[in-house]
């Protein structure tokens, strides 16, 4: 089901949530909202829900619109950040209630609730602990058991808030490829909060980023990785070093270096540009259109070395891969040439 | 998102009322309950208080508290009650300090009954410490001898208003005390400090916030008390009359006006309170970062 | 053995005075011997002088004259009609409070609004008034000089010296208890279950009875259990709007006055021994639940 924002505001007393954000999510779209806390994310993610009311603009589903629609009418189902389980109810009964509640008539017969229960808890993979509290799952159990509570009602569109959140980084990973699994075998428009890039741009379709209440950039997560639209997405999905540069026709002139641009180029004139680690290239020796720098700390981590380089003074760093520079003598102190295959580019205006 | 509700809250309280849309439903329901069960019961009757004594006029209302038995009696009620809370204050923190830091058999037994003076009826409690203390009874037989009397006197009142506040001390404090981080005192102690050093300087001003509101939570409480105190006070006017009691007399003399007018004093005197008591709890909250 | 090779270290104790835990060296924060002793016997003295005697006598009292004097007291028609009085208002003013307490709650736990501060200040009122004073106000208002007075008269209602203003200055007293206890306990909960019920289709009504409810069910009866036990014990309050007509218009508490007062010393303790057992029932029952449901009780336990 689709769902359209047309200019929601949300304030609390004097501070705004959420300014006049314009979105639309396409039906079947795992979409991601992205950002800092308190930039607004959950508060927009709690608007669609239905658990805030919008000050101001408008919310449709499907071309209906939902602006005060109460949240059960909507048809979303909502996954809680501390997954606010019933914690004096087995976990069965926890996925049941949405089956039990509501102004239902006739009221549904036990064996159908049952039934469709033990299917959800199949789904999740969770049948054997049907019959225990909450408070005796693992985190990551408690997690499934909230989305299959909010599965039962079958949901048009599922809201889940920081999913992934409160685990640890091993069920975190486990969990997001369930999730991915799950949506597209059930093919419900998802919407989900996170503050963690990386989560982002591995789950999500598209990838909604929010700064201070107001959306910076939409787009899947090649577009929003490689084109940022703000020096904040920049920053913000890891822009790597933050180097002065003066923007040219075409290029960037930072450190004396001719440096492509790969995002759409600010106007010319004095600019920020951000060079990723990976697109930093040691050059043996002093070649012409290399700079001179000097390795200031090595690290080797996993797969990668990990370098801190002295570029006149600004301290980029950069990543290589073990393999093919194990051999080079990159001790701390020796000079080396450095050559950036691409920055994103921002006027200082923007 | 924390912050916003923080934003929120603060700022809330500066617009003008408007209750919110909320998702859980009944706010509207539940809090005209409430607002209107709070004027009948509580405000309202406050409200019939606080005008009565206009009939009086103020020179009136000033006359009829400054009237000697009347002073008397609120001197009394208040320097009694701030004795009693003195007595409380010491010996709570002995009692707190006993339940948090030290184990003994028994201990859930004790600290069970603290409670006790909430739990027993005054009246109850009232005609018990008479029993106790009468000049026939278990201690006061022992007291008659070295010419010490209590019931029937003013010391009377204060051993009421002991048992009465009792609980406040102790219950204020023992929270603060089981909070107490324990690497304060040994940081303290590994600076060489001795243990009545780290008590005075370290423990001692953690702890004084909640020590007041317990003080002033106990002689809250002591101030308005009657039931345990009329069995064992004798009530003789300008002596052992307590304000309470000087209320009941004015209203059977139907002396209304009268009434409310020691009332209104009283009150008054509880807001005071009350308000210091928010101010302190404040502090207690702000000092053991709550 | 582990005892032995301690006591070389544990010499500084060398008297040991009260003993009341196996021998160790003494930590850093642990009190010197004496100090314990001395606070200890400042702690337990204090309570059995001030509780335990006075709880005893009132036992020792009425049973001065036997078993059978004591049972005679309370059997006796105007005992019995104290007694059912008490229950009487107790079972209207516990009720009207449990609801009150919950709406409060509900009201002030889980929306946002302005004026909250205000209102809790409010609802704690009733514990900073005298209790003489919460009678007295009932007697300005509903009393033969009172301000409704002349009105009441005409139709011929009686609050004051009757069973409506017991119930009132009853429920006056005991007004905070529920709210006092529930309003921290459902701030503490936050909203996350009831929005998931909600989300899931619930109404009002089921979100509170199949959700909230069961969350906060220790900490009602908690609430019930200490507004209970101050309703049947209040004295003050309802001494000033009572009257105290024998068999009528007396509550247990003003009865054991009244027995008192006529130096029926035997028949007055033999009616306080049952107040005195409520409250360790209440003590006992409170003390249960805070070790069983502890975690489940709000935070504050005061009053």
């Amino acid at each position: 089901m689709s769902i359209q924002l047309t200019g929601i505001t949300k304030r609390f007393g004097a501070f705004t949530a959420v300014d006049a954000v314009d979105l639309s999510i396409e039906t079947g779209e795992l979409m991601a909202l992205l950002g800092p806390s308190g930039s607004g994310k959950t508060t927009l993610l709690r608007m669609i829900g239905g658990l805030e009311f919008a000050d101001g603009g408008s919310l449709a589903i499907d071309g209906v619109d939902a602006t005060v629609e109460e949240p059960h009418a909507r048809g979303v189902g909502f996954v809680f950040q501390h997954y606010a389980l019933f914690r004096h109810m087995t976990v069965f009964e926890n996925v049941a209630f949405g089956l039990r509640v509501g102004k239902r008539k006739p009221k549904l017969p036990e064996q159908v609730i049952a039934d469709r229960v033990h299917h959800l808890l199949e789904l999740v993979q969770l049948r054997p602990l049907a019959q225990r509290y909450p408070n005796q799952l693992s985190g990551g159990q408690r997690q499934r058991v909230a989305l299959a509570r909010a599965l039962a009602t079958e949901p048009r569109v599922l809201l889940l808030d920081e999913p992934f959140g409160a685990l640890d980084a091993k069920v975190r990973k486990e969990l997001r490829r369930w999730l991915r699994d799950i949506h597209k075998g059930m093919g419900v428009t998802t919407v989900f909060v996170t503050h963690d890039q990386e989560e982002a741009l591995e789950l999500a379709d598209r990838v909604c980023i929010l700064h201070q209440g107001r959306i910076e950039q939409v787009g899947t997560p090649a577009e929003v990785y490689d084109m940022p639209a703000s020096a904040f997405v920049c920053d913000f999905l890891g822009g790597g070093a933050k180097l002065p540069c003066t923007v040219l026709n075409g290029f960037a002139d930072i450190a004396g270096l001719r440096v492509p641009i790969s995002n759409r180029p600010p106007a010319p004139g004095p600019g920020i540009a951000y060079v990723r680690p990976h697109d930093i290239e040691l050059l043996p020796g002093s070649e012409a259109d290399a700079a001179a720098a000097r390795v200031t700390a090595v690290q080797p981590v996993g797969p990668e070395l990990r370098l801190d380089l002295d570029m006149g003074g600004q301290v980029v760093e950069a990543v290589l891969d073990r393999r093919t520079h194990g051999h080079v003598d990159l001790s701390p102190g020796t000079a080396v040439g450095v050559r950036l295959k691409r920055a994103n580019v921002y006027g200082l205006g923007a | 998102m924390a912050g916003f509700r923080l934003h929120g809250a603060a700022a809330s309280l500066a617009v003008p009322f408007r209750a919110e849309r909320s998702v859980i439903p009944g706010f509207g329901l539940t809090l005209g309950i409430t607002v209107t069960y709070l004027t009948l019961i509580v405000l309202l009757p406050l409200a019939a208080l606080v005008m009565r004594p206009y009939e009086l006029g103020f020179s009136g209302f000033v006359a009829e508290v400054t009237e000697p038995r009347v002073l008397a009696a609120l001197k009394l009620s208040f320097g009694m009650a701030f004795l009693g809370a003195c007595i409380n204050a010491l010996f709570g923190l002995a009692v707190a300090w006993m339940l948090v830091r030290y184990d003994f058999w028994g201990k859930k037994v004790v600290d069970a009954i603290v409670d006790l003076p909430f739990a027993l009826p005054t009246a109850v409690a009232g005609i018990a410490l008479t029993a106790l203390y009468a000049p026939n009874g278990w201690i006061g037989q022992w007291l008659e001898p070295l010419g010490i009397k209590v019931a029937f006197t003013p010391l009377g009142v204060l051993v009421a208003l002991t048992f009465i506040g009792l609980p406040f001390v102790v219950r204020t404090v023992q929270p603060v005390m089981e909070d107490l981080d324990k690497e304060l005192e040994e940081a303290a102690a590994s600076l060489g400090a001795t243990r009545l050093e780290t008590f005075a300087r370290v423990i001692f001003p953690t702890i004084l916030p909640a020590l007041l509101t317990g003080f002033a939570l106990a002689f809250a409480r002591a101030v308005g008390e009657y039931g345990s105190v009329i069995f064992i006070a004798g009530n003789m006017p300008m002596v052992s009359e307590i304000a309470p009691l000087l209320i009941i007399i004015k209203l059977e003399q139907f002396d209304y006006a009268g009434a409310a007018a020691i009332g209104t004093t009283m009150l008054g005197a509880s807001f005071v309170l009350l308000l210091v008591i928010n101010l302190l709890q404040r502090w207690t909250r702000r000092w053991a970062g709550i | 053995m582990a005892a032995e090779t301690l006591s070389t270290t544990t010499d500084r104790r060398k008297a040991p005075v009260l003993d009341v835990t196996p021998p160790r060296p003494r930590g850093a924060l642990e009190d010197p011997v004496w100090v314990k002793a001395l606070v200890m016997a400042a702690g337990l003295g204090f309570l059995a002088l001030f509780i335990l005697l006075p709880l005893l006598a009132v036992f020792a009292e009425a049973l001065r004259r036997g078993v059978g004097a004591y049972w005679e007291a309370l059997v006796e028609p105007d005992a019995w009609s104290a007694i059912v009085l008490t229950l009487t208002v107790a079972a209207i003013a516990v009720p009207a409070n449990l609801v009150f307490g919950v709406c409060a709650a509900w009201a002030i736990a889980k929306h946002r609004f302005p004026g909250k501060a205000l209102l809790l200040t409010l609802i704690d009122l009733p514990f900073s008034v005298s209790p003489v004073i919460s009678g007295l106000v009932y007697v300005l208002l509903f009393g033969a000089h009172g301000l409704l007075g002349p009105v009441l008269r005409e139709y011929d209602i009686q609050i004051i010296f009757a069973v409506p203003g017991l119930v009132l200055a009853t429920v006056f007293i005991t007004f905070p208890f529920v709210a006092r206890e529930l309003i921290p306990l459902m701030q503490a909960q936050g909203n996350d279950e009831e929005e998931a019920a909600i989300t899931l289709g619930a109404s009002g009504w089921q979100t509170f009875s199949r959700v909230t409810l069961p969350n906060i069910k220790w900490g009602l009866l908690y609430g019930v259990l200490l507004c209970n036990a101050r309703a049947m014990g209040e004295f003050g309050a309802v001494s000033v709007v009572s009257g105290h007509i024998r068999g009528e218009t007396n509550t247990m508490p003003l009865h054991v006055e009244i027995l008192y007062n006529e130096y029926n010393f035997v028949a007055a303790f033999a009616v306080a021994s049952l107040l005195a057992l409520l409250a360790i029932v209440t003590l006992v029952a409170k003390s249960l639940l805070e070790l069983r449901y502890g975690a489940e009780l709000a935070a504050t336990r005061r009053h």
